[in-house]
């Protein structure tokens, strides 16, 4: 391998005869040595930025729900930090930093300073317990810490609300008597309890969403028949009035009737509801916080919790895989810098999904319009050109587009038409996942076509000549011979278009997804599938976490985690892609040859 | 069967007929598909330039009506009609006179009379009407003042109620309907419009002296009066009106304030009087032009809470402080002056009061407002529209930076003031002067009101008043300011906001974005493509290619959270480190060239076979290493031990600066200057004579590298220091270019730079590689058995042959840099700054559109604006893509040929 290399200076070594008439002949400049070097240094950059980002996105990303040690440093000044180090950083801290210092440390604290030239570590301990202390994070230096310890009961709970609470159980109470004190019976009683807990959690919140949110669909529905019943009228010329007062009335009592039924069913449900969550209020532990306070912690408010400095590998694996699990199964929480991320994963998937519905049998039929119908001459070229000049368009200007036409030109037309009975509020007059999927398909567009049209090209001749000869249609040739051979590049042209549309925000921010979209696009209210709901996109998501969150710190972890799922579902397209045109090459057009 | 049979009958086969069916149906449908596919796609270039197109649309008056309004009304005494109102459907109009008591509500169309109202109980000397909150003012003779509302109300009544006698409404129109003027709503209701009057009582001052001028701005603690008596002495009455809980009785609470003015004298009273801003300042302004601004924030003497003590004589007031005095005229650009003495003929107060509009004798229109130099304000000139014949009326529009102007000639305008556009201009009467013109509401509808009472009335589509191209691309003199300057600031929490909507530093924001990526991306990319396609071993190729091609799926939005969230902080506290990089990194790469010359054959040849590997695994390790080791030298070295304040400017010259910026180029003329007298005939033999004797070629050579490297240090060194000597720094503000170097920021151009460069290199080093690879092997086996190396090949015949090719995949690059609109948007500060500055942030289009596009008020102007920039971004990229891909082709079929 290493003999056929065409580096010049390589051959040039090859006998000592040859090289001292080269030597003579060609100056050593002619070599640009240094400069190959210099080319294919910068090579190396690049592919070192590649290898350099994908690797630093894996490690954070995958190391993010590794449950941490807990740390308690008690500082010179007198203060406790409790929490979990989650960024170490050097830095030059100003002269009133030590000066605030207490007397009797200030001088071992410059002594220390002095004897790393200035330098201090300083540490970001996430300490939580936002309600207490008003703030997540503490910076913690190097030379303010008295001690560090690492307490063996020391816990992390994660909570539906106000972040994460660290501290060491105290006890555990039922209705406010407390039947268990000590770290060790609070934790067995907690691990008793807290399954129970949860459950009727889940219930709860099953009930406040699927049940009373269908309830509630069911009335709107209701309420928009009858207003639909009312314009009719207002339009109406007074032949037809009669028969329309009639019906509107029908439907006004068909309204009331519903009403009631279901306000009944509402209550009920209400009840119950009330019923499990007095259940769940029943059970707190106590905890101790870092000043020593001891504070009551509802166990309805607990999403997980764990001894941290005691945990084994495999415990600390298993939370690692829960905490995966949630990510990818659960709904966010605290503003999306907790909890999960299906609904976004929802939305991407069937974002894309309808994206490439609508893409696919376009591009192809474009393609075979132009490779196979139209006649070959400037116009047809000059198309060509046009389209691939439209792939290099920026995206945002499909999602201007996408704003202009689909949401506020189409959409404000259906709504007068078909949905006037909601106006003002508009249904499909604003961004949603529909006319998000037809931006994303026009902007993909032009990829499929130039794909399709290269496997079309790539088919030869021979075999169209082959077919037409016995005596196939023009449509038998295509259908049974030239679509078939070029699959494998139009499926490839399309997985890509895939892979395009589910990376890209910049129009989507325009034309549909929010940051929380508090209905799925598909659900089980009639008609299942509202594709005029606005969705959640994981892309947007990173945006959205990373920038608009109000405690971004906290919320990086999950930016991190999301940025991880979409590059891995990227790669994935991309890797079908190569596997199928690989695979379909071999089984279509290895077969024939 | 029958073998003879068969040979005798010919066979006839028959196509299917579903066969042909479905033939023509499916070309028909692939047929109209495609060329409808192919026109949706056109679509897109046609919608957005749909709704750009209304842009350019001018603005249009169109005759309406006609009537006569108060015959011969206007007496001796009553010098001007003082208003004219309209409600926003044109339904009732409202109009009075100066020195009358009453107002007189008329039926709008027709000028049918209907209400009589009875604003005063004396003649007032002077009257304000404020058509933004509908108040009306006025002062009296005996130094009393008095205010109040006119409003338009509607009322709803219900159709069905009124029709139900058979009676007939009329469908469409306005029409009088009981004696009020009324239309029908679309919900299918009566609207009966009204005019409601509340006055409020008058109060006394404490002079006797008439009030000959007066004005009142509306804070949100409450109204405050000001007024000028014939004594020369400015009031300034703060009213709070207080109920009494238990009687309901309302009692005006005044505090009155008292000045002296200190007018020249001679001057007499003066003409117009105006408070600035939130009333902290006052305008005088006289016919001539001279002007005084008075500063109102003095804490005043002689006020006293609620008395009627009149004080004992203006003599003893305190006098105002003057801040500013002297005549409009003169500030006028020389080009603009008039040599006949103008006078000033009407003045207006502008939306948030801090504008003032005169018109003037010859005809001008002219803007002034306060702009700030340094410590001290002062007025200025911003805009002058000019016309033929003497302004006679004034009126600003209640929501924008709108004027009505009517002419003497009997013609009217209707501009705006911040693009200095004629929106409409229409010939009310053809010799009769305008006394009084009137701008609907709603800025709809545009009236003249002539000398004998007849009053035409105009409907006028404004078309989009913000928008000229002159707005857009020239440097404007906005409200507050005091230079010309290019601002994009399209929204704002209050009403009186000035847009601006100049497109030009977003478009310097797409520019610098797209330099500094290219900056970073093109030679990595580039060269890269050359090495991959021209030195490295095929099996190597086969790998890293497909590798650097993943870097272009990965989303930007994930590069835009790296840029924003990774690098820019880590980048942040180790500026000098990454500067010294960028030097430092290829630098590395050149010299493991030279050193591998050094070594003896063998290890030569071996490391050669290599080279990949060591480049990865030792140089580009040991140039990371020297720059985090050399990082903080170069800072103590050249920024004085922090660089940071460096740039701010607080420390330091402007030399090392320069030398960084020049070290590239230098290094660059070095390398040619050394080569060039390396060709000296004398000195080759030199040379030559010293390879003959110990020496090695190698060692030759980088004894030349480093007498280069000298020399271009040197000459880097010489050129800032001399910069530094004329005084110029690369830290100071340079015309089109801003700073060169500044104040650093966290999110900044180099992070960006360093980001988009994952997007466009891939795209840059696919197409150069294909560029590069499709040149045939013809040319280079003709150029190697000539003797050429392959780096001569490469050089002098390969990329020249390849070179279109190469530049098309520059321009897809850059079209791509264009456009770019995630990783901008997170990782700079979206500021829209002018400055070539590396260490700050910009806003470009595309990120422009992304923020502010989903907050646009669907069919404003800046709603279309923003669809101008994104049809920009649509033909730049689009064009900037054809020219690369014609490029392409003529390549392709030049290889070809070859």
């Amino acid at each position: 391998m290493q003999v056929e290399t065409v580096n010049p200076v390589a051959t040039e070594g090859l006998s000592t005869e040859r090289k001292r008439v080269l030597q003579r002949s060609v100056p050593l400049h002619a070599h640009g040595t240094p400069f190959l070097w210099l080319m294919g240094g910068l090579l190396g950059v690049a592919l070192a930025m590649v290898v350099g980002v994908i690797v630093l996105v894996l490690i954070i990303g995958s190391l993010t729900f590794w449950p941490l040690k807990i740390v308690q440093y008690e500082t010179l000044d007198g203060k406790t930090h409790l929490g979990e180090v989650t960024r170490v950083e050097t830095y030059k801290p100003s002269r009133e930093q030590v000066s605030e210092l207490p007397d009797e440390f200030r001088k071992k604290a410059s002594q220390y300073l002095e004897a790393r030239q200035g330098v201090s570590e300083r540490y970001l301990v996430r300490t939580g317990n936002y309600e207490l202390t008003n703030t997540h994070f503490n910076w913690v230096s190097d030379f303010q810490i008295g001690k560090t310890t690492y307490p063996d009961w020391a816990f992390v709970w994660e909570r539906v609300s106000w972040g994460r609470f660290y501290g060491i159980p105290a006890g555990f109470q039922l209705d406010t008597k407390t039947i268990a004190e000590g770290p060790e019976e609070s934790y067995r009683l907690f691990r008793k309890h807290f399954l129970e807990v949860k459950k009727r959690r889940d219930k709860i919140h099953h009930l406040e969403k699927e049940v009373l949110g269908s309830l509630n669909y069911r009335l709107e529905q209701a309420r928009l028949a009858v207003r639909d019943k009312e314009l009719k009228l207002r339009k109406a010329t007074s032949e037809s009035r009669e028969s329309l007062e009639r019906s509107l009335q029908k439907e006004q009592a068909a309204y009331h009737a519903l009403k009631e039924k279901i306000e009944v069913e509402y209550n009920k449900v209400r009840s119950q509801i009330e019923e499990l969550k007095k259940e769940n209020q029943r059970y707190s532990v106590l905890m101790k916080v870092s000043d020593g306070n001891v504070v009551s912690l509802p166990l309805s408010a607990i999403v997980r919790g764990y001894p941290a400095n005691q945990l084994g590998w495999f415990q600390r694996l298993s939370i690692y895989i829960d905490r995966w699990v949630e990510f990818l199964t659960a709904e966010p929480r605290e503003a999306n810098s907790e909890g999960g991320v299906f609904p976004a994963i929802f939305g991407t998937v069937v974002m894309t999904l309808l994206m490439s519905l609508v893409v696919s049998p376009l591009g192809v039929i474009a393609a075979l319009y132009l490779r196979e119908y139209a006649k070959a001459g400037f116009l047809v070229s000059a198309v060509r050109i046009a389209l691939n000049n439209l792939a290099g368009v920026p995206s945002i200007v499909f999602g201007v587009f996408g704003l202009g036409f689909f949401c506020y030109f189409l959409g404000t037309t259906i709504d007068q038409l078909f949905f006037a009975a909601k106006l003002p509020n508009p249904t499909f007059g604003t961004g949603g996942i529909l006319w998000s999927s037809l931006t994303l398909a026009l902007l993909t567009l032009p990829v499929v076509i130039v794909a399709s049209e290269e496997a079309l090209a790539a088919v030869p001749n021979s075999m169209r000549e082959g077919a037409y000869a016995c005596g196939a249609s023009k449509w038998q040739t295509i259908q049974r011979i030239v679509i078939p051979r070029a699959l494998p590049g139009i499926l490839t042209g399309m997985i890509l278009a895939m892979a395009r549309g589910a990376g890209e925000v910049a129009p989507l921010m325009l034309v549909g997804a929010v940051k929380l979209a508090p209905e799925l696009p598909i659900d089980g209210n009639f008609p299942f599938i509202h594709l005029e709901r606005s969705f959640m996109h994981l892309g947007f998501h990173i945006y959205d976490v990373g920038f608009q969150s109000q405690n971004s710190e906290a919320a990086k972890p999950m930016v991190f985690t999301t940025t991880l799922l979409l590059i891995l579902i990227i790669f994935v397209l991309n890797l079908a892609a190569i596997y199928l045109r690989n695979r379909l090459y071999r089984k279509v057009i290895a077969r024939d040859v | 069967m029958d073998h003879q049979q068969v040979q005798v009958k010919r066979r006839t086969r028959k196509t299917r007929p579903s066969v042909i069916l479905l033939d023509h149906v499916s070309r028909g449908i692939i047929t109209i598909g495609g060329i409808g596919i192919i026109l949706a796609v056109s679509l897109v270039f046609v919608f957005l330039a749909s709704v750009v197109a209304p842009l350019f649309q001018q603005g249009s008056a169109t005759f309406h009506h006609s009537v006569t309004l108060f015959p011969g009304a206007k007496s001796e005494k009553s010098e001007r009609w003082s208003f004219i109102e309209v409600d926003s459907f044109h339904a009732l109009g409202i109009h009075g006179l100066l020195n009358e008591r009453y107002v007189q509500s008329f039926f709008f169309p027709t000028g049918q009379p209907l209400d009589e109202y009875l604003l005063f109980e004396q003649i007032p000397r002077t009257f304000t009407y404020n058509r933004e909150t509908g108040t009306v003012l006025a002062g009296f003779e005996d130094g009393s003042t008095q205010a109040g509302r006119i409003i338009f109300n509607s009322r709803y009544l219900n159709l069905s109620d009124l029709e139900e006698g058979g009676k007939k409404l009329p469908d469409k129109g306005i029409f009088l309907w009981e004696g009020k003027a009324a239309l029908k709503t679309q919900e299918g209701q009566l609207r009966v419009q009204e005019v409601s009057i509340e006055m409020e009582k008058p109060i006394k001052g404490y002079f006797r002296e008439p009030v000959v001028l007066i004005d009142r701005v509306d804070r949100p603690s409450g109204p405050i009066v000001a007024g000028y008596y014939a004594n020369e002495v400015l009031f300034l009455r703060s009213v709070t009106k207080k109920t009494n809980l238990l009687t309901g009785e309302e009692t005006l609470e005044v505090e009155e304030k008292d000045i002296k003015v200190p007018v020249d004298s001679g001057k007499g009273i003066p003409h117009h009087f105006f408070l600035l801003g939130s009333g902290d300042m006052a305008f005088l302004l006289w016919k001539d032009g001279n002007f005084l601004r008075l500063d109102l924030n003095l804490p005043v003497a002689t006020g006293m809470q609620g008395g009627e003590v009149a004080p004992a004589s203006p003599a003893h007031l305190e006098e105002a402080k003057i801040l500013e005095k002297g005549n409009l005229f003169s500030l006028l650009p020389a080009s603009k002056k008039d040599q006949h003495q103008a006078q000033i003929t009407s003045a207006v107060i502008l939306l948030g009061r801090g504008t003032i509009v005169t018109g003037d004798t010859v005809g001008r229109v002219c803007s002034w407002h306060l702009g700030r130099t340094g410590e001290t304000l002062t007025l200025i000139n911003s805009h002058l529209f000019q016309h033929h014949s003497e302004v006679t009326s004034i009126v600003p529009s209640t929501r924008k930076r709108l004027l009505a102007i009517g002419y003497k000639d009997g013609s009217s305008r209707v501009v705006y003031l911040t693009s200095e556009r004629v929106l409409a201009e229409v010939k009310v009467f053809p010799n009769e002067p305008i006394e009084r013109v009137l701008l609907a509401p709603k800025d709809d509808g545009l009236g003249g009101w002539g000398e004998n009472g007849t009053f035409a009335f105009y409907t006028l589509k404004e078309g989009q008043p913000e928008f000229s191209l002159k707005a857009l691309f020239t440097p404007i003199l906005y409200e507050g300011n005091a230079e010309k300057e290019h601002v994009w600031q399209s929204s704002s929490g209050t009403d009186s906001f000035e847009p601006k909507f100049g497109l030009i530093p977003l478009i310097f924001g797409t520019l610098k974005a797209t330099f500094y990526s290219l900056l970073f991306g093109v030679p990595i990319a580039l060269l890269a493509a050359i090495y991959t396609s021209e030195f490295l071993h095929p099996d190597l190729r086969a790998r890293i290619k497909p590798l650097i091609e993943m870097m272009a799926s990965l989303p930007s939005v994930v590069l835009g959270f790296l840029a924003a969230l990774v690098i820019a902080p880590y980048v942040e506290n180790r500026v000098p480190t990454i500067i010294l990089s960028l030097y430092c990194v290829p630098f590395t790469f050149f010299l493991s060239g030279y050193v591998v010359q050094l070594f003896p054959k063998r290890w030569f040849v071996l490391s050669s076979r290599f080279q990949f590997y060591i480049l990865l695994a030792i140089s580009l390790p040991t140039g990371i290493v020297l720059s985090i080791a050399g990082g903080p030298l170069l800072e103590r070295v050249l920024f004085y031990g922090d660089l940071k304040s460096w740039l701010d400017g607080q420390k330091g010259q402007g030399s090392p600066g320069w030398f960084l910026l020049l070290l590239p180029i230098a290094v660059l003329a070095g390398g040619l200057v050394i080569h060039r007298v390396t060709q000296i005939p004398w000195i080759r033999t030199w040379i030559e004579s010293l390879e003959k004797r110990k020496l090695s070629p190698a060692a030759v050579d980088s004894l030349k590298m480093v007498a280069s490297g000298l020399f271009s240090v040197v000459v880097a060194i010489g050129v800032s220091l001399t910069l530094d000597r004329i005084g110029v720094d690369p830290r100071n503000s340079f015309p089109l270019v801003g700073r060169l170097l500044g104040t650093y920021v966290q999110r900044n151009s180099l992070v960006v730079g360093f980001l988009m460069g994952f997007a466009i290199i891939p795209i840059i080093y696919t197409i150069a590689d294909d560029a590069l690879k499709s040149v045939p092997n013809s040319l280079r086996a003709g150029a190697l058995s000539l003797g050429a190396t392959p780096w001569q090949t490469t050089v002098r015949v390969v990329i020249p042959t390849a070179m279109s090719g190469l530049f098309s995949a520059v321009m897809i690059g850059f079209g791509r840099a264009v456009g770019e609109t995630m990783i901008v948007l997170m990782a700079t500060g979206n500021t829209p700054i002018m400055e070539w500055n590396p260490f700050n942030g910009f806003r470009t289009l595309s990120a422009n559109i992304a923020v502010e596009l989903p907050e646009a008020v669907v069919g404003s102007t800046h709603y279309r604006i923003l669809f101008l920039a994104a049809l920009t971004l649509f033909i730049i990229t689009f064009l900037v893509n054809t020219i690369a891909e014609i490029q392409r082709m003529r390549f392709r079929t030049r290889s070809y040929q070859l």
